[in-house]
């Protein structure tokens, strides 16, 4: 067999980029509830199916499972379309129903029974590898690399073959009505998919990181880019990059492999808060904080263009009364004034402003776009 | 109808049409044509029914009564001749996508399902940037554009799909005075080519000006005509309640 | 198109080649951690055991042959058990794995039995009971409660069939866990006698164990007690409303005076049911924290199975006599 520290990575970095590719999709419909919501009420399903079958270990479970999950989706929607409320709160509102129905069968019917999520779904990374298939008694790998592998396969070519359909249906469903392709058939489409990927690696990996795979990338990579497809890779690469300095730090710390996976990833995310180039938070600070010099100077500049040939001007205009009309500290007109002047922009003789700019540079700048 | 036309030439039907969002209506037994190669303002008060209009016409909401034909025939069949122009604020600006990639959806009506755009499409989508002066922003996210420059890049969209029905709400919202004449520029244009517009709009000021046609509604058709007889003092008071002139800003 | 498609796939190969390096350059130094199969004979047999009881009884009958490694802790609900990064390399180098059964592992059982495949011996205390002397449950047939440790008499089958087990495993050292196993029964033996002669301070009528959730049968069973338990046998059911109600009038009509919280069960549905109890006037008495699902910590004293069930039956008999 593999070195399953190795095998833990692989099925690690597997299932974070099949998580990554339809999280994309839900982090851009604003769904991201959607995956929390699966992983509880899949537990419904799990019910039912062992009501059907009477057996903890039969594949009717997980397709019970699979079903729910994308019942959940399908019921939150009915409600959502009655415009009572918004998707969000649908969810919100189904989610907990379906859960609690299923904690309801459990102890009014089956209180004996040890039926609960974790006993139909491993969900525990540590143990995956040690999760095997053997055919004819040899030993063929893990489970999870194979149902994490298939997951992956499975999202690529859902979205490799419906890239323009996707993109078209969450950006404008509008157009895709009126042009054909029915919003409602890709979106169910894609909610089967997000529902098997997320009980597919919940065997594999367990609820917290199949949540934090699914979201955490794609909300990252949603800061770092402005192109689609650059986002589903970089969700992908996040994804993996986490998993696999989530699981050293793991066996660092000797502590649980995915809580100590979803920490990096919950990681990366504020990192790309802070510092995304575009979108995060320095440079959004950084970039308002130019905007309001530029905007001091522009209403300095006016102010001078403004009463520059009045008779009023030695007044208005002079660097030791300006202040005054402008409200502004002396400290202030002083750093605004010299960074002008290097600029170019004003000149300053015996302590009188004279602007530099055209008149219609001026206007055009305050003006214009 | 106030006006006859012959068969040829109409763009758009409306019969009985009667929309409701969740048990009343909002737009009550609607009969309209549309003229090709014509203009149409649709103006109304706020809670008119001017966008449930359009988006019924669109086959985005299901009447209660009632049908939309396009030339003569049931819609489905005409979708990819219907370019549509959303109203701004219901766009996604922060969607991860290009201006390219806007103009090419327009492509996507004629590519049916799975087949992706090619070099065709993207001429033509070029083409369309370069028609409303936007060929060098292609590639710039969509947040980073003004909000004239959204607007023509959805006209843009529209023409990349080549059709030859427009159906707009508000193009003009949130746009300066420059833009807002290029794109009646532009809209001149698709009249002059045969082409038909349908477009709600809210400036009394300037439908004389920008349009051939105007329909007046509040839940139901009040008027519908060509400007030169429609638009007047009564029908306007009919549309807003009395003595609106002044209230819709037309001194 | 062509050339698009084309440029796809190259991206997607381009990232699935440079995760790939990132697992592979990841593990380069943990291989080092693989390399010791094969010392087993000549070093101590590597036993990793799920349970604290299960990891005690391997200290005591492999003595100085093994190392045990359990994997959960004291106080931990099996049921809420979080593997830790370390447990992966003790279960890939152990020898021999030791788990319970009875579903008590839930899915990680499963787990445990495909480890046999990988030239692991399996030891499962489940396999050391008769099937009449497991406990099924009311409703399902099927189900057997898995608290088998309760009951003294059971854990001495466990004993004898964990001491045979490592006896097959390693045929030069059967004598040792041969004898280890006969000590260590006498001294079970001294257990059980301490248990009922503690039991027979206790007035038939008092001989009522109110806890959280019914971990108690077996220990009901073997010694006479009446159980019985706010939830199911999972830890994971909720307690009804009507579960506490129901208890509350039951407590008051035998007048029980104390009712016992457990170390890996949260206290709170006990205590609600002391406040229904004396809402109704009736004081009955919280008696004290049992062991129920694992032992006890070297902090309390009670690490040992011994120590442990001997706490347990001071707490119930000084609490209810």
């Amino acid at each position: 067999m593999l070195n399953p520290e190795f095998e833990i990575q692989l099925i690690a970095v597997l299932v974070a980029m099949a998580c990554a590719v339809p999280g994309v999709y839900l982090v851009l419909r604003r769904m991201s509830m959607v995956t929390d919501a699966i992983t509880h009420t899949i537990l419904l399903g799990i019910v039912i199916g062992f009501f059907i079958v009477k057996d903890l270990n039969s594949p009717v479970l997980i397709l019970g499972a699979t079903i729910i999950g994308v019942m959940t989706v399908w019921v939150s929607e009915l409600l959502s379309d009655t415009r009572l409320m918004v998707e969000e709160s649908a969810i919100g509102i189904v989610y907990p129903l379906f859960f609690s129905i299923a904690v309801i069968l459990i102890s009014r019917y089956a209180g004996s029974a040890h039926l609960d999520t974790d006993s139909v779904l491993l969900g525990e990374l540590a143990f995956a590898p040690f999760n095997r298939y053997t055919v004819n008694g040899v030993d063929i790998g893990a489970k999870g690399l194979y149902t994490s592998g298939f997951l992956l396969l499975l999202n690529l070519i859902f979205v490799g073959v419906f890239f323009k359909e996707l993109k078209l249906v969450i950006f404008d469903p509008a157009l895709a009505t009126i042009i054909g392709f029915s919003p409602a058939i890709i979106h169910y489409a894609l909610m089967s998919v997000v529902s098997v990927t997320i009980v597919g690696s919940f065997e594999a990996v367990g609820s917290v990181l199949v949540i934090a795979f699914m979201i955490g990338p794609p909300a990252t990579a949603y800061l770092l880019t402005n192109d689609l497809k650059r986002m589903i890779l970089y969700s992908m690469a996040i994804g993996s990059f986490s998993g696999i300095i989530g699981f050293r730090l793991a066996m660092l710390l000797d502590v649980s492999i995915p809580g100590s996976m979803a920490v990096v990833v919950g990681f990366v995310f504020m990192l790309a808060v802070l510092f995304a180039p575009k979108r995060g938070l320095v440079s959004t600070l950084l970039l308002r904080a130019k905007q309001r010099k530029t905007y001091h100077q522009l209403a300095l500049l006016w102010h001078v263009y403004q009463h520059e040939h009045t008779d009023r001007a030695n007044v208005e205009n002079h660097i030791s009364t300006i202040s005054k009309h402008l409200n502004w500290e002396q400290s202030k007109i002083d750093r605004i004034v010299a960074s002008l002047v290097q600029d170019g922009k004003l000149q300053v003789r015996d302590g009188m402003l004279y602007n530099m700019l055209d008149a219609s540079e001026l206007e055009a700048f305050l003006f214009d776009e | 109808m106030n006006h006859n036309a012959k068969k040829s030439e109409v763009a758009i039907e409306v019969f009985d049409l009667t929309v409701a969002y969740d048990i009343k209506p909002v737009l009550w037994d609607v009969d309209i044509l549309f003229r090709r190669a014509k203009s149409t303002a649709i103006v109304g008060p706020n809670g008119a029914g001017k966008s449930t209009l359009i988006k019924a016409m669109l086959g985005m909401i299901r009447p209660l009564t009632g049908a939309v034909h396009f030339y003569s025939k049931s819609g489905l069949l005409q979708r990819n001749q219907i370019a549509y122009v959303p109203q701004s604020a219901s766009i996604d600006w922060d969607f991860p996508i290009t201006v390219l990639d806007v103009v090419l959806m327009g492509r996507y009506g004629h590519l049916g399902w799975i087949k992706r755009p090619g070099k065709h499409d993207r001429e033509l989508a070029t083409d369309a940037l370069e028609k409303v002066g936007m060929q060098d922003y292609k590639t710039r996210q969509i947040s980073e554009l003004s909000g004239g420059q959204q607007q023509r890049v959805f006209l843009a969209r529209a023409f990349a799909q080549e059709a030859t029905v427009y159906l707009m709400d508000e193009p003009f919202k949130g746009v300066d005075a420059s833009t807002e004449a290029a794109i009646v520029d532009l809209l001149k244009e698709i009249i002059s080519s045969g082409n038909t517009i349908v477009l709600v709009h809210h400036d009394l000021n300037t439908v004389a000006d920008y349009f051939d046609e105007l329909c007046l509604i509040n839940k139901r058709i009040i008027a519908h005509g060509p400007i030169e007889k429609v638009f007047n003092e009564e029908n306007i008071n009919r549309t807003y309640g009395r003595n609106s002139l002044a209230k819709a800003g037309l001194a | 198109m062509n050339t698009k498609n084309f440029k796809r796939a190259k991206y997607l190969c381009l990232s699935i080649i440079i995760s790939l390096a990132l697992v592979l350059g990841a593990c380069g130094n943990s291989n080092a951690l693989v390399k010791q199969e094969g010392q087993s004979q000549t070093e101590k047999t590597q036993i990793v055991a799920t349970t604290t009881m299960l990891a005690d009884l391997s200290r005591i009958i492999g003595g100085d042959l093994v190392k045990v490694k359990g994997l959960m802790g004291p106080g931990i609900d099996p049921h809420l058990y979080q593997a830790s990064a370390g447990d992966v390399s003790a279960l890939q180098n152990a020898d021999v794995v030791v788990y319970h059964g009875l579903d008590l592992e839930g899915k990680m059982g499963a787990v445990f039995d495909s480890l046999s495949e990988m030239n692991k011996t399996i030891i499962r205390a489940e396999d050391a009971i008769d099937r009449s002397d497991l406990l099924s449950d009311e409703e399902d047939a099927n189900y057997f409660d898995p608290h088998i440790w309760f009951d003294v008499s059971l854990w001495k089958d466990v004993t004898e069939h964990f001491a045979r087990e490592m006896a097959l495993y390693d045929p030069d050292n059967a004598s040792v866990y041969a004898l280890n196993a006969e000590n260590y029964l006498r001294e079970l033996d001294e257990a059980e006698l301490y248990i009922k002669n503690r039991v027979d301070e206790l007035p038939e009528d008092s001989r009522v164990l109110i806890t959280a959730h019914d971990a108690f049968q077996y220990f009901a069973h073997a010694y006479g007690f009446e159980v019985r338990g706010l939830q199911g046998i999972s830890t994971d059911a909720e307690a009804g409303t009507a579960d506490v109600r129901e208890l509350a009038d039951f407590i008051i009509d035998r007048e029980i005076k104390a009712i016992f919280i457990e170390s890996s069960v949260p206290h709170k549905s006990v205590e609600a049911l002391q406040a229904a109890v004396r809402a109704q006037g009736f004081d009955v008495e919280i008696g004290g924290e049992l062991y129920s699902d694992s032992l006890g910590d070297q902090v309390s004293g009670h690490e040992t199975y011994i120590a442990t069930i001997k706490a347990n039956i001071d707490t119930i008999v000084d609490a209810l006599k």
